[in-house]
């Protein structure tokens, strides 16, 4: 069993990377607590938790804003890095991202249906959102079954004619709208935020967040079979395409749950399973767990940022696709 | 003992019937060797007993149990399939290659254990490639690679095994050496083994029985050790044209003789 100890001494070796991704990581959950105008110090952090004398303001600062504020970030970070590495892995192509099967598009027509005929508060274009990304993913997934070919071309190419579907009519929209009001509310939200996150809103799309994490992490062992080609996983008896329905709707969910609040939020689920995969140097699910982690830590750094930078916030997406595209410029020099 | 029996067999893809009238069985501990020249349906057949094609007509039995009766999982358990060409695309451990082998076994919200892992490595051992169960698959020669998916084929523990080419991609060397374990394999384990296979001599070298395939139905089907010059000569002109068959130390080796 030499090479069982071999393999021993490597994951000793492997586990200072993963201590030192955890350690960031609870270091930017505080960074995000303490990051914005009203000043809150490691010090109040320390009393909340402990149950220590506190002054009141920073008490509903930190419970109203900044606590469900920094769970949304986070909770957004890894479940759009997750279900990034998820599709990466079933559609066998590395730059396969979340929106990949029309999920972003159905929201963001969601979203903008919510905000030009109906009232557009913030939480009727969650609702809208969240049914339209769902929407289109069913849709997507109907329009599949009329494939001659029924492997993973089908999905893409469907996801591509319901997201440009959805595109059009956002542009109908656009036009009809009017500008001052709706068309920058439509646009606003299409570059993605965290300002009007709530702990009422993060509580209402927790539990729809969990059901599709659980439902990836039960089907962990299938989604690495999937990562073969048809044939190949049908012959070790994986039933390939009720499987993969199942994973597109967890996965499905955990997006939409997350989109649905913060409007669109681009490149962290296309870069952090990347990252993940640099670090962990395989592909598994370990390495799935990983890039959530990752994404996690990358997304409340941005959020810090935007927060940080100018007077007003930043939309979040400025800053993810300044992250994310010379990143992708980076894995083009290297593959 | 017959362990898989095929029965008047007809499949394709659409309207487009590519095997007719197919019969023949396997038994226990024999390596077959299917052979045929481009398009006459050899990967289709594997396709259809390992239930990735569903046939249009005819009847396959395992062990006198219709095979479609059974789901994928299974037949998984039953037959395994061995590609051209493996799909691996993303770095994985060799040991996580095997491991997949074991999944026709797994409940659908299950993944693999510490006992599944043991047999894992058991299997890399009887490879000989136990020294590569933590290194990287994608960096293997192809010729490792093939007997990495050998171990995982074993892992699935069916009591058939199909090849499809899987020399194909393999040199000279590797070709051989690839070739020697599976036919190895078949009667050390006790398996049914069915390959398809483009080099008659590799054929006539490695395998019990032949059976030729020409346009979609069984032309000839012999045993290996029961045949002369003649016969061969007869009937691998019909399909490869000017050829002589020589015989080397016990062996027949077929030459393609000059215009």
């Amino acid at each position: 069993m030499k090479n069982v100890d071999a393999s021993r001494n490597i994951q000793d070796k492997e586990l200072g990377k993963y201590v030192i991704i955890l350690g960031l990581f609870v270091l930017v959950i505080f960074l995000s607590i303490v990051t914005g105008k009203y000043p809150i110090t490691l010090d109040d952090i320390f009393n909340i938790a402990t149950g220590g004398e506190v002054n009141d303001m920073v008490k509903t600062v930190f419970y109203t804003l900044r606590l469900p504020r920094t769970i949304m970030v986070i909770v957004a970070g890894m479940g759009l890095s997750v279900s990034g590495s998820i599709y990466q892995i079933i559609f066998k192509n590395p730059l396969a991202s979340p929106d990949i099967i029309g999920v972003a598009s159905g929201a963001n027509l969601g979203a903008a249906i919510a905000i030009v005929f109906f009232s557009g508060g913030t939480l009727t274009i969650a609702m809208n959102a969240f049914i339209g990304g769902i929407a289109a993913v069913f849709i997507a997934l109907g329009l599949t079954k009329i494939a001659k070919e029924k492997g993973v071309v089908a999905f893409v190419l469907s996801g591509l004619v319901i997201g440009s579907i959805a595109q059009g009519i956002i542009m109908m929209m656009k036009y009809v709208a009017d500008p001052e009001k709706e068309l920058a509310a439509m646009e606003f939200w299409a570059m993605g935020s965290f300002a009007s996150v709530t702990s009422s809103k993060v509580m209402t799309m927790l539990p729809l967040f969990f059901i599709g994490i659980i439902g990836i992490i039960l089907l962990r062992w299938q989604i690495n079979i999937l990562s073969l080609n048809d044939e190949e996983a049908k012959s070790l008896g994986v039933k390939v395409e009720s499987t993969r329905w199942a994973v597109i709707i967890c996965s499905t969910l955990i997006v939409a749950s997350i989109i649905c609040l913060t409007g669109l939020i681009s490149f962290i689920g296309l870069i952090a399973p990347h990252i993940a995969r640099m670090i962990r140097r395989r592909n598994d699910f370990a390495a799935v767990i990983l890039s959530g982690f990752i994404g996690a830590i990358i997304l409340t750094v941005a959020d810090c940022l935007v927060r940080s930078i100018s007077v007003s916030e930043l939309p979040i997406s400025i800053l993810t696709t300044f992250i994310g595209a010379p990143y992708l410029a980076y894995l083009m020099s290297r593959y | 003992m017959e362990i898989l029996r095929m029965e008047n067999i007809k499949a394709g893809y659409g309207d487009n019937i590519i095997l007719e009238d197919i019969s023949f069985s396997l038994r226990e501990g024999e390596l077959v060797a299917l052979l045929g020249l481009n398009g006459t349906g050899k990967t289709t057949l594997l396709k259809t007993i390992s239930g990735l094609l569903k046939p249009i007509s005819g009847k396959c039995y395992i062990n006198e149990k219709n095979s479609f009766d059974l789901n994928e999982k299974e037949r998984a358990r039953h037959i395994s399939f061995m590609p051209q060409r493996n799909s691996i695309i993303y770095n994985t451990r060799v040991i996580d290659v095997v491991l997949m082998g074991i999944t026709p076994y797994l409940g659908i919200f299950s993944s693999p254990n510490k006992i599944h892992k043991k047999l894992a490595y058991d299997m890399l051992e009887k490879m000989g490639m136990e020294r590569y169960a933590y290194e990287n698959f994608l960096h293997l020669s192809e010729g490792q690679k093939q007997l990495i998916i050998i171990c995982r084929s074993l892992m699935q523990n069916a009591e058939i095994m199909l090849f499809d080419e899987p020399d194909s991609a393999l040199d000279y060397n590797n070709r051989h050496m690839v070739l020697t374990r599976i036919s190895e394999l078949i009667k050390t384990e006790r398996r049914g083994g069915l390959i398809t296979l483009h080099d008659p001599n590799y054929a006539l070298n490695y395998c019990d029985r032949i059976i030729f395939l020409e346009d979609g139905r069984i032309l000839a089907e012999f045993d290996t050790r029961d045949v002369d010059n003649v016969f061969l000569k007869k009937i691998f002109t019909r399909i490869y044209g000017k050829i002589d068959i020589i015989r080397h130390r016990e062996k027949y080796v077929m030459v393609r003789l000059n215009a």
